[in-house]
Order: structure tokens, then C-alpha cells, then sequence
């Protein structure tokens, strides 16, 4: 059929649809009617009421309308969402194999995700279980009514059936890893907090799909949450290195916005942006995945269209090889020249999906490419996308990470790109990258696909730094206690910090990175549980007695000496102010957002409007703008009242 | 026409229910019946729509706008009224109760409309019958243009799958 074909056949439907002339006078009839009985209404009123000239009621009725318009547009967001989010299942149904199979894993992921993760969080799991087994009855009925084809059942079943149904309830086969939350440490007993770098920043589009989907807050799994990586989301006014020195640190610190008794601590790091023409050229092997589950206009379409924008970058001096995998892997396109774009572009959009998905295969193959191609000083980089669903081979996480691991003094790097919802397995696809070396981006959009492959990826393209560690000591004479936000899986031993056999996170040049604390200051009405040692505690060094609160220290290495490199930053009460910048207002609200959207034990008097007033205090840039929608829509994806276009 | 005319204009046809309703019924009513799919509700739908208009007086500074709003309007209309129904039924009706075919005397194009699902409704609509571009839909539902493409594409591979099965 053709596209005209079709579009005439659709234009004629909606022209078999029009009302008849009967109806039209019907409804115009109640309508003139409703009219004058409201005008005798406000005639009424007018009289009731002489001494209001119409004037001042015009004005009052203006203002009003603006105060509600802002209101009104999130209220109107929340019930476009409503929409999606209630008939995600019609969506989704069809592409299930084996429903009753496919929820069940669902529950039990649900409750797996979620007991796992820490106390309040197992009210959701609860919650989530009970309507579950409550709906279990009708969802069998609605799903065999979708796949039968009998499709007007589906319209008002799938619509909204029952409260609390969601995007993300029981037809979800997403996986994600429980992350447990950290809490307060005594300084007394743990002075020392360290972290591996990570620039990844899957989560927070990965969330922004969620919302824009129609999930509300509750109905996120808190494994999805990462606030280090939602902070890196955001670009941060941070200053520029100076010296031999590759990154810059900052530090601010003020009055946590939702604890009182606390302070919020916010550590920047910045590199600096470098030129890539020094580049001895890109060795780049796409390994994209061609599996069944691909096949949706958020999968491969985007991602085809994603790998497009890529090559504009690319030059004579790179090399493109494209390998594909479903059930058996296939290398498409070997060592093509960067500036063949005619060759390179055909061999992409001629990809289409099929089949299981063998990411071992495909794995063993693209790190074979590379190596045939690999190009010493240069750049060699696997760039695997997939929604992570890898169901043949090893498809165990810890297989992926001995794989992974075991390639990665090859001088392959491998970078993994997420796509898609529903069946999105954000667990295997971090695994590989953080195992990797590379970095996790999730491609929900065009834009984000532009921005991840032109700034991020080539920002990381060119090895720059890599086993980048921060490591924050405490002084227990000034800090009783403190909390790492987010990290939770980059967290490190302490004494790792300067064992260079333990792999950390990887830094291209123009990157940023953040690291907020919740600290407790000595002065603090907030109660900590310090253990009580039997020996005293360690011999108290005389630099405690310092104002100092901590010291930020830093090891990565260089690739320009080839070189392991410190970096220290003193952090005390000159950094505390009671008007931060932008930047800390910016990482406050993330922050707040990350732990609401995670229901974290310590969101404490976080709320929508809160989150709303310190990115008021943020720069005011299109993130920011956007960001403040999202958490518009991620509050009021409940509400179903409220009418609005564009003014 | 200069913009002060164009204003009063739209102030007087703000009481000109008549008017508002001649030149948007169809419009309107199209929009329902391809949400609710059968003719009773999409004329409640209808009814529903421009009385707020007539309840909520309000001003627009084009018939483009006016169009727009009653769209947008409609289409939040239908969802919410297709959800409570929804509710309803679960509530009262025992399981083994078939749902009523609600499409009777449908074409096989409006039954593949109809069996759309509701999040694709408005942008088919606005798109292929009423002409908007996905930017300008994208401004009317507050959705994101990457999503309202995603959707139409969707959209599009449903219904042509659902006609050429046919």
C-alpha cells in the first residue's frame, strides 16, 4: 500500500465519523439552553453584588488565570501521561511471547529489585505484590482478548483499568540492580570515603523515559536511580585546570536543603576540553544488536539514525567496522574508511531485526574486528548497542564481567549505548561498561543520541585519564558523621585508593564529574552512633586540630606521562556559605529529585516545590528548563483534572 | 484585519456559542467518536467539550487557537471518560461478562482507528486528518516532538499491519 494509498483510506475513516445533522442540534440545544442559564445566573450575581464594577472582576479573573496556567500545564501534562502510562499494556501485550512466563518474572523482580534495597522500600515491593495478585484475573482476560485481535476490548480494558496500574507494573521485564543505599558513617569509625569516577549517565535518561512514559515517582524501581549519574547528566559552571594538573576540584558546601541538621557538601571535577586533531585516528567497531526485541522505532530505528550523526566526526585516518549479532553474529562492514559515509550509511540502515539475542558472539567477534584493525596510539573503541537483553550464551552478569574483564589489557575499549523500554536490562548493560572501561550512556531521543555521540563519546573517545579515584578524608575533630549520596556500586575499599591494580573509572578530556556528601558537622544536634573502642581512637595527628573538615584527594593516571598523578583539595569553613552558586543549587535539586524518585530514608523535607526553588537558584539553561518539566510531570503524572494548550 | 479588530472580534465571538460550535463541530465530534467509537458517546463527548465553554467563558486570539484548545480539550476529555468507564465496569461487572462491541457499523479503517491505542489517537488525528505538523502537536499535548514522532511511526505500523491483514 502506498503512503498516499493510506493516508486517503485513514482521511476517508475520519470522514465516515462526522456527526449527523440530528446530533448537531441536539447538542447545539443543550448548549444555547446551558448559555442562558448561566447568563441569568451572573445577572443574578451582578445584582447581589452592584458595588463590583466589571472592571476590577476582569483583572482579578486575569491574574488568576496566570497564577493557574503554570498549574494547569503540569496538571494537563499529568493527564496526557495518564493516558500513556494506562495503556502502556495495550502496547506492550502484543509483544510479549509468553505472558503468564513473562509476569511472574516480573513480580519477582519487582519484589527481588526492591526487598533487596533497603527498609522503606519494601512498602512498594509490598504494594506492588498485593495489586499484583489482585489484578491477576483480569490481566490474563485482557491479554489473550489483545492477542486474539479482538482490539475494542483492548481499547477499554488495557485504557485504565484499575488504580495504580502502571507502565512499569506487571508486563515489565526491565532488570535493574538492587542498589542499597548508603547511610551515615561516623567519622570516628570510617574517616575515609572512596569512590571510583563515573561519567556515565544512563539514569537520568532512562528516568526522563519513564516519566515521559507516564511512570509516577512510586512507580520507579529504585534500582533505576543513580544519582551520581543523574548529577553528571547536567553540565556544571566548573572551573578550568590549571598547571600540570588534569582536573579541576571545587568544593561548596551549605545548609542541606532537606535536613537541617546537616550540611550539604558539593565537589566538582572538571578536565579540560582538548583538541581530538592530535588523534592518531578511531578504531571504532559498532556492535549493534539485530535481535527480535530490537524492533521497535525507539530501538533500532534510533539507534541507525543515532550511528548517522556519529560519522560527520569521523575522518580518513578512522576506521568503521559494524558487527551485528542476534542469533548468529555477522560482520557487516569491515575497516571502512570514516570518510566513506556512502558505505558506511548503506551498511546501517540495511540492518534489521530478527531472531535471539547472542551477545557473547557478537562480543567475541566485535573485540576480533577491533584487534584486526587496531590501531596503535590511537583510538580503539567498541560502541555496543542493545537493550541488554542477552538471552543466549553467557548471559549471567558475572560471565559478562570475566569476559569483559579479561579484554581489557587488549586496549579495547567497549562503550555501551542502552535503547528501548519494557525489556531493558540496565543491570547487564552497565556491567559491561564499568567492566569495559568505557562509559554507559541511555539513548532515548535523537537529541540525546546526538548529544551522547558528539560531546560524550568522542569527549571519551581520546584516552585521557583513566582510573580515576577520589578519596575524602574526614576530620573527626570538625565532622561527627557523613553520607555519600548515590555511588553506591563505585564505592572502593579505602585502601584501594592507591593500589593501582584496582580498575576505577575512566575520564575523557572536557568531562565533568560530582561527588556530594550530606556531613555532620561536630556542632550538629544530630545524633550518631559512634561505636565505642575499647583501644580509644587512633592516635589523634595534630592536623586535626585544624579547622579543617576534610581533605579531597584524587589518584588517576595520565595518559599524557603515562603517569599516576594525586591532586588534594582542603575543604573547612572558608568553602560554607549561606548563598551557594549555581552549581550547588543545581546538584542540590538533582539530588533531591534522585532520592524522592528512589524513596530514600534520607529525603527528609524534599519535595516538588523544594526541588523547584533550588533550580530557580541554578543556572537558567534548556537542562534546567527541562529538568524543572520532568519534575513537573513526575508529580502530577497522577492527576487527571485540568484543561490547557499553549496561551 | 489589524490585531486591536481581530480582538474585539474574538471577544464578541467568545459569547457566540453558536458560531464556536458550527465552525468546530465536526472537528470535535471526529476527535470523540475515534476515542469512544460509538456515535452516543461522541456526541456526549461533544456536548462535554463545548459546554466548558460555554460554563468558563474564555478568549482566543485566533479560530487556530479556539480549534486547538477544543482539540486538546477533547482528546483529555475522552481519556479521562474512557477511564472511569473503565473503573466502573471492573466494579461492577463480573469477569465472564463480554464488553459490549462498541465499533458496531464501523468501517474496517475506523475499526483499526478505533483499535488503536488511546496514547495514538490524538497525534493520528491532529496529523493525518487535521494536517498538524509533529512540532505543533508536540506544543498542543506538551509531549515531547521525539515522542510524538515515535508515536505517529508507531501508530502508522499498527494500522497499516492491522489494513493490509485485511
Amino acid at each position: 500500500m502506498t503512503d498516499q494509498k493510506f493516508e486517503e483510506m485513514l482521511k476517508g475513516a475520519y470522514d465516515g465519523a462526522n456527526p449527523t445533522p440530528e446530533q448537531e442540534e441536539r447538542i447545539l440545544a443543550s448548549l444555547v439552553e446551558a448559555q442562558a442559564a448561566e447568563a441569568s445566573q451572573s445577572a443574578e450575581d451582578e445584582v447581589a453584588k452592584p458595588e463590583t464594577s466589571p472592571a476590577p472582576n476582569r483583572a482579578k479573573g486575569f491574574k488568576v488565570w496566570k497564577v493557574a496556567l503554570p498549574l494547569a500545564a503540569c496538571l494537563a501534562v499529568g493527564a496526557v501521561i495518564i493516558g500513556v502510562a494506562g495503556n502502556a499494556r495495550t502496547a506492550s501485550a502484543p509483544v510479549l511471547e509468553s505472558s503468564a512466563a513473562v509476569s511472574e518474572t516480573a513480580v519477582q523482580q519487582d519484589a527481588k529489585v526492591t526487598n533487596d534495597a533497603q527498609p522503606t522500600a519494601s512498602t512498594k515491593a509490598e504494594n506492588r505484590t498485593l495489586e499484583t495478585e489482585e489484578l491477576a484475573g483480569d490481566d490474563t482476560l485482557g491479554l489473550m482478548a489483545t492477542a486474539d485481535g479482538a482490539a475494542e476490548t483492548a481499547l477499554i480494558d488495557e485504557g485504565y483499568p484499575y488504580p495504580g496500574d502502571s507502565a512499569y507494573g506487571e508486563f515489565n521485564t526491565e532488570e535493574y540492580n538492587a542498589l542499597k543505599e548508603g547511610g551515615f558513617v561516623s567519622t570516628k569509625a570510617n574517616p575515609l570515603s572512596t569512590v571510583s569516577a563515573d561519567v556515565d549517565t544512563a539514569s537520568y535518561c532512562n528516568l526522563r523515559r519513564m516519566i515521559n512514559d507516564g511512570s509516577s515517582l512510586k512507580e520507579i524501581p529504585s534500582g533505576a536511580v543513580r544519582i551520581e549519574e543523574m548529577l553528571n547528566y547536567f553540565d556544571y559552571d566548573y572551573a578550568k585546570p590549571q598547571g600540570n594538573d588534569l582536573f579541576s576540584i571545587q568544593a561548596q558546601s551549605a545548609q542541606c536543603p532537606w535536613n537541617e541538621d546537616t550540611q550539604l557538601l558539593v565537589l566538582g571535577f572538571a578536565t579540560a576540553p582538548e583538541s581530538q586533531a592530535a588523534s592518531k585516528g578511531s578504531n571504532l567497531v559498532f556492535l549493534i544488536d539485530v535481535s527480535g526485541s530490537m524492533d521497535s522505532p525507539d530501538k533500532l530505528d534510533l539507534l541507525q539514525d543515532s550511528f548517522a550523526t556519529l560519522l560527520e566526526s569521523l575522518g580518513p585516518n578512522d576506521r568503521v567496522s559494524i558487527v551485528t549479532y542476534a542469533s548468529g553474529e555477522e560482520v557487516v562492514l569491515e575497516g571502512a574508511s570514516g570518510d566513506d559515509d556512502k558505505a558506511i550509511l548503506k551498511a546501517i540502515y540495511k540492518l534489521h531485526a530478527s531472531g535471539s539475542t547472542n551477545g557473547e558472539a557478537g562480543l567475541q567477534q566485535a573485540y576480533e574486528v577491533a584487534q584486526r584493525n587496531f590501531i596503535e596510539g590511537g583510538v580503539n573503541r567498541i560502541i555496543m548497542a542493545s537493550d541488554g537483553d542477552l538471552n543466549v550464551g553467557m548471559s549471567s552478569e558475572s560471565e559478562l564481567y570475566d569476559f569483559v574483564d579479561g579484554k581489557r589489557d587488549t586496549g579495547i575499549y567497549l562503550s555501551v549505548l542502552g535503547f528501548g523500554w519494557g525489556n531493558y536490562k540496565d543491570n547487564k548493560m552497565e556491567t559491561l561498561a564499568d567492566h569495559g572501561n568505557g562509559s554507559y550512556h541511555y539513548i532515548d531521543s535523537i537529541e540525546e543520541a546526538e548529544r551522547v555521540l558528539k560531546q560524550k563519546l568522542t569527549a571519551n573517545l581520546v584516552p585521557f585519564a583513566d582510573n580515576v579515584k577520589v578519596q575524602v578524608e574526614f576530620n573527626p575533630a570538625q565532622v561527627k558523621a557523613y553520607r555519600l549520596i548515590g555511588y553506591e556500586n563505585r564505592e572502593l575499599a579505602d585502601e584501594d585508593f592507591r593500589n593501582d591494580a584496582v580498575d576505577a573509572g575512566d575520564v575523557g578530556p572536557g568531562s565533568q564529574f560530582t561527588v556530594a556528601y550530606e556531613v555532620v558537622l561536630a556542632d550538629s544536634k544530630m545524633q550518631v552512633d559512634e561505636p565505642e573502642l575499647k583501644y580509644g581512637t587512633q592516635s589523634v595527628a595534630s592536623s586535626s586540630a585544624s579547622g579543617e573538615w576534610l581533605t579531597c584527594s584524587m589518584r588517576y593516571h595520565a595518559f599524557d606521562g603515562d603517569e599516576m598523578r594525586e591532586q588534594q583539595l582542603e575543604v573547612g569553613p572558608s568553602q560554607s556559605t549561606s548563598s551557594p552558586d549555581a552549581n550547588w543549587n543545581l546538584a542540590a535539586a538533582v539530588i533531591e529529585f534522585g532520592m524522592m524518585a528512589r524513596d530514600s530514608d534520607y529525603a527528609g523535607t524534599s519535595s516538588e516545590d523544594q526541588i523547584l526553588e533550588l533550580l530557580a537558584g541554578a543556572a537558567q539553561n534548556e537542562q534546567a528548563t527541562s529538568f524543572a518539566r520532568l519534575v513537573a510531570s513526575a508529580f502530577h503524572s497522577g492527576d487527571t483534572s485540568g484543561w490547557v494548550v499553549d496561551e | 484585519m489589524d490585531a486591536t479588530k481581530e480582538k474585539v472580534n474574538a471577544g464578541r465571538k467568545r459569547c457566540d456559542i453558536e458560531a464556536v460550535f458550527r465552525r468546530h463541530v465536526k472537528t470535535v465530534y471526529r476527535l470523540c467518536y475515534s476515542y469512544m467509537g460509538s456515535p452516543q458517546d461522541a456526541e456526549d463527548a461533544t456536548q462535554a467539550v463545548f459546554m466548558k465553554l460555554v460554563t468558563k467563558p474564555r478568549e482566543f486570539d485566533s479560530e487556530e487557537h479556539e480549534k486547538a484548545w477544543l482539540l486538546v480539550v477533547a482528546a483529555n476529555h475522552c481519556k479521562d471518560e474512557l477511564k472511569s468507564a473503565a473503573r466502573a465496569r471492573a466494579a461492577e461487572m463480573p469477569d465472564d461478562v463480554a464488553d459490549p462491541d462498541v465499533s458496531v457499523g464501523a468501517s474496517d479503517v475506523m475499526r483499526a482507528v478505533l483499535a488503536l491505542p488511546v496514547q495514538y489517537k490524538d497525534c493520528v488525528y491532529l496529523h493525518y486528518y487535521e494536517g498538524y505538523k509533529t512540532d505543533e502537536i508536540a506544543q498542543m499535548t506538551e509531549t515531547p516532538p521525539s515522542t510524538v514522532r515515535n508515536r505517529l511511526r508507531d501508530a502508522r505500523a499498527l494500522l497499516r499491519a492491522a489494513l493490509e491483514a485485511d
